[in-house]
């Protein structure tokens, strides 16, 4: 029985209206946003290139003085993701630089280098924006009247005359919603692939292909979930018109409402101290450790590292740093925790959900920025220590360590293959099916909780 | 008739479920929005009033001219809290210097202490009136035509001798007129937050700006209501007019955007800033060698073994400051300044060519942009939109090449002052005090400096000396667009949504005449 209703319902499905309009704009949205991925990926993959010879080239410069090499700030910047056309996970929002030296992880920056700041900030035309926006929307339109608009046209009463159960019923309409919308989602990512491959843009390699089966794992319980969305709306109402406004209040809400709100919870429920203050506390900071600093602590004298008064600069420097590092660390870490529970908040919405879910899925966004920022921390930690090393094989330093200046430690040249440089390690698969568990849990207690009230629903539902 | 036929329709939608949701959705999703966005300009002002005391207070410490480096601080655009255009992406601050152009704002960027926030997707007043409206105006035009019809209906106001145009205008009206309220209550309530804060003040070309907003928002919601008329004439049932409907909503106010967007980066390609700043670093690099040939030139003519400084400050562009230095040493600073400051512009006249080409590239894509984002009435809304709010591109170059104006007006200053070639570019010592290099030799030979007496003379010191006043200095200043301004500049696109308008209703006239009614 749930066989020929599913066939009927994809049937029902196939033939009608709604799939094709939503099946050419969805095939239309795939190409477009795959053909404008392509050249900006390659361009971006050339500018990071470009961008990787200058470091190099300022690490060949520094080489020449090991302290300079030490106290230089290096930029490690974002290499662009070939996975990006699946999800780019917020990456050109988020802080794409971190800078630091063998003494310190400074700060990480959002660089707008490659986007023009005269346009307004569009939302990438990757898989996961056409699947949250246009495809969760689409499921809704497939699903709204599957309940409601039966019972107008007077068919539901006539298909429970056959005795039917009601959640074989319930169960191939969901199905079948399911299955016609991912096979749109299917086509799309086809599409989108086959022109990869004739482009030679991205490695088809395996690792890449499992991100896109997970992505494919994760759309479908979106999708579910939004079918679920719509099936409620039509079980909660005898008009199919009313169902479509509770389907359309639903998706603005899961789109764009929960969204647009969390702003205003992270300023309102888990504000943070504003960016100028921390400012004026470094400020203090740094004026009172230089007014009681000991007389002489600024001077130098640039031919003489063992010049007495090196010491003084090297430790005063080392307070400045401290200061500084105290009040930005903290600060990092209100930003951090600010964001993680503002993410909690937007766990409403499963299109956050499925964002996060991504981002879990393919290493990127916050997750890899907080990976990198991380491994930055305890990679800095191994260059002082080598530095410190190679400061004290050398007899002509006083080995006074001044983050900022070479006057008081080695002065030696090294080879730039023997200098550390911070390179990036990819999050796990472990790691990353352990970031997704929380979301994936959200997910699926949603659309049980949901499914459940459905059931009930249609349980009561007056057919006639 | 058409009155009575629109009065039916009006009172039928305002108990209908779908004006209760409409309003209910403005009721909650605006006030959302306009917390964030008066949060966001508060704390922008509030950055604007520390950065502008800071510029201020070191605006008045200057003691030398080589110092004279005015910083422009850019006051937030109050309406930007209705339209928030590229304020975002924007710095709020920007120094004048010899050896650079202004290219774009600089200092705090953005609205929010914690850049991590600018990943959640957050949408401004008129994002939020352009999808609210567009979507209320669709779901209540898109059956108009095919409800009446398979109710029966229309048959029946036909047999009336109610012509076609006259019922078209009455169902157009019908909408309209209960559309209106609900847009006028959103602003009303996004007007009252604004008021309701002390601390926003908004002057009256502001109040006309968002009166004019007002009525390019009802432009657009007849836009909307006249596409749905257009569907709804063309499609039998209203299932198919509904989907039709929705898709084309989707659509035009989420992907087209958006393709518009990336298909301009691939159309019209711009090189990142840092291959310009690579050229820029190359001609710096030149100037420096350059400045350095010219520093051992200028030493060799004056017979000077080294240049040995008292008290000496330097910084960047050009900056010095010297106190008890030689008469020798003045002059040899004298003469380099003769030399590197009119090399300093022609430098940044060359670097300039690089970033003009770059801003030019920026400007252009922007163009394809607009122009591709032209097929969606959303796009032209929030175009017209932030050109009244002037957080448009235009308004931000505007200002932009003010400031380079000024620029060119501070530089004439100097050159009228002559002030490269003077002392006091780099010193207020009087040149009276300067002491030869002989005199100090002599001096030192007498054992003056190390006398247990010797105290250095007061004039020698910076603190000596009073900031200097620089009342004839130019000020920088801009005057703000006013409304009419703002208006004027988009009136092209007004005129466009318009014709839309205006085309659209064609088309449903030419499709409704041959409608069947039965």
């Amino acid at each position: 029985m749930f066989k020929i209703l599913l066939i009927k319902e994809i049937q029902h499905y196939l033939y009608g209206l709604r799939f094709h309009v939503s099946f050419a704009m969805v095939m239309l949205t795939f190409v477009i946003g795959t053909l404008s991925f392509v050249p900006s990926f390659r361009q971006a993959n050339e500018n990071h290139l470009r961008y990787a010879t200058e470091q190099h080239d300022a690490l060949e410069r520094n080489s020449k003085n090991a302290t300079v090499a030490a106290v230089s700030l290096s930029t490690f910047a974002l290499s662009p993701k070939g996975n990006a056309i699946i999800s780019d996970c917020s990456g050109q929002h988020l802080p794409d630089k971190i800078v630091y030296s063998a003494f310190n992880v400074f700060e990480f920056k959002v660089s707008h280098n490659n986007l023009n700041p005269l346009m307004k900030t569009g939302r990438e035309l990757n898989w996961a924006f056409i699947v949250s926006v246009v495809l969760s929307f689409v499921t809704l339109l497939f699903a709204y009247d599957a309940i409601s608009g039966e019972k107008e046209d007077r068919t539901i009463s006539l298909m429970f005359s056959n005795a039917v159960p009601r959640g074989v019923v319930l169960l191939s309409k969901l199905s079948g919603i399911v299955l016609v919308v991912m096979s749109m989602a299917l086509a799309g990512i086809i599409a989108s692939l086959l022109i990869l491959v004739f482009s030679s843009c991205v490695q088809l390699s395996g690792v890449f292909l499992a991100e896109v089966g997970a992505f494919l794992g994760i759309t479908f319980f979106l999708i579910t979930l939004m079918a679920v969305c719509g099936l409620l709306a039509s079980v909660l109402s005898s008009s199919s018109n009313i169902s479509l406004l509770i389907s359309l209040c639903v998706w603005l809400l899961f789109v764009v409402v929960v969204p647009n709100t969390a702003v205003f919870w992270a300023n309102t429920v888990f504000p943070i101290p504003h960016a100028d203050e921390v400012q004026m506390a470094i400020r203090q900071g740094r004026k009172s450790l230089n007014d009681n600093a000991p007389q002489g602590s600024w001077s130098s004298n640039d031919g003489n590292p063992f010049w007495d008064r090196h010491k003084l600069r090297a430790d005063l420097q080392t307070k400045l740093l401290a200061n500084e590092k105290q009040h930005r660390d903290a600060y990092y870490a209100l930003m951090f925790s600010q964001f993680d529970n503002t993410r909690r908040i937007t766990l409403f919405s499963p299109i956050a959900q499925f964002d996060y879910m991504n981002e879990a899925i393919l290493g990127g966004g916050y997750l890899r920025f907080r990976k990198n920022w991380d491994d930055l921390h305890l990679f800095q930690s191994g260059f002082f220590n080598w530095f410190r090393d190679l400061d004290a094989k050398d007899e002509k330093s006083p080995h006074w360590f001044n983050p900022y200046e070479s006057l008081s430690t080695t002065r030696q040249e090294v080879e730039v293959s023997q200098i550390p440089v911070y390179t990036e390690q990819k999050a796990g698969w472990g790691e990353r099916f352990s970031a997704i568990v929380l979301y994936l849990s959200v997910m699926l207690i949603y659309t049980t909780v949901l499914f459940g009230v459905v059931v009930y629903r249609f349980q009561h539902y007056d057919v006639r | 008739m058409i009155w009575l036929i629109a009065k039916k329709d009006f009172i039928l939608n305002l108990t209908s479920s779908r004006f209760v949701i409409g309003f209910l959705l403005c009721l909650v999703i605006i006030p959302f929005t306009m917390v964030v966005s008066v949060d966001g300009y508060k704390n922008q002002m509030r950055v604007y009033e520390v950065d502008r005391a800071e510029a201020l207070k070191k605006w008045q410490e200057v003691k030398v001219y080589s110092a004279v480096r005015p910083e422009i601080v850019k006051e937030p655009e109050a309406l930007g809290i209705f339209t928030r255009g590229i304020e975002g992406n924007m710095g709020n601050s920007l120094t004048i210097r010899l050896g650079e152009y202004p290219l774009l704002l600089t200092g705090h960027a953005g609205t929010r202490d914690n850049p991590l926030l600018n990943a959640f997707f957050s949408i401004d007043f008129t994002t939020v009136i352009a999808i609210l409206m567009s979507l209320l105006a669709l779901v209540f035009s898109f059956d108009l035509f095919t409800r009446e019809r398979e109710e029966g209906t229309m048959k029946l106001v036909f047999t009336n001798g109610v012509s076609r145009s006259a019922f078209l205008m009455a169902k157009f009206l019908g909408v309209f007129i209960t559309l209106v309220p609900i847009l006028f209550f959103s602003f009303m309530l996004s007007t009252l937050i604004v008021v309701l804060n002390p601390a926003i003040a908004f002057s009256s070309a502001e109040w006309l700006g968002i009166i004019l907003l007002f009525g390019a928002a009802i432009l657009y919601l007849m836009v909307f209501i006249l596409l749905g008329m257009v569907i709804s004439a063309w499609s039998k049932k209203s299932s198919t007019a509904i989907v039709v409907s929705l898709l084309a909503w989707v659509w035009l106010l989420f992907l087209v955007p958006d393709i518009a967007y990336y298909s301009s980066q691939s159309v019209s390609k711009v090189a990142p800033y840092d291959n310009v700043l690579y050229s820029l670093d190359e001609l710096d690099r030149v100037f420096r060698e350059k400045t350095d040939e010219k520093w051992g030139e200028i030493q060799k003519q004056m017979g000077l073994d080294g240049i040995g400084h008292w008290n000496w400050s330097g910084g960047y562009d050009g900056y010095d400051e010297l106190y008890g230095c030689t008469w020798e040493t003045n002059e040899f600073h004298r003469r380099l300044n003769a030399w590197r400051e009119p090399a300093r512009l022609d430098n940044a006249d060359k670097k300039w060519t690089f970033q003009k080409e770059w801003l030019d590239g920026l400007q252009r894509q922007e163009r394809t942009r607009q122009v591709m984002s032209w097929l969606s009435p959303s796009e032209i809304f929030q175009q017209i939109a932030s050109s009244l709010c002037r957080t448009s591109p235009e308004s931000y170059l505007n200002y932009m090449q003010r400031i380079r104006e000024y620029r060119a007006t501070l530089i004439a200053y100097f050159h009228g002052k002559k002030l490269f070639e003077s002392f006091s570019y780099f010193t207020q010592q009087d040149p009276k005090t300067f002491l030869t290099i002989a005199k100090t030799q002599q001096m030192e030979e007498e054992g003056f400096f190390d006398s247990k007496n010797f105290k250095v003379p007061p004039y020698w010191e910076g603190s000596y000396y009073l900031p200097l006043n620089l009342d004839d200095v130019p000020k920088f200043t801009f005057q703000k667009q006013n409304a009419a301004g703002s208006l004027k500049a988009s009136l092209g696109l007004v005129v466009g949504l318009l014709s839309l308008g205006i085309a659209l209703f064609l088309v449903v006239i030419g499709v409704f005449q041959k409608y069947d009614v039965r």
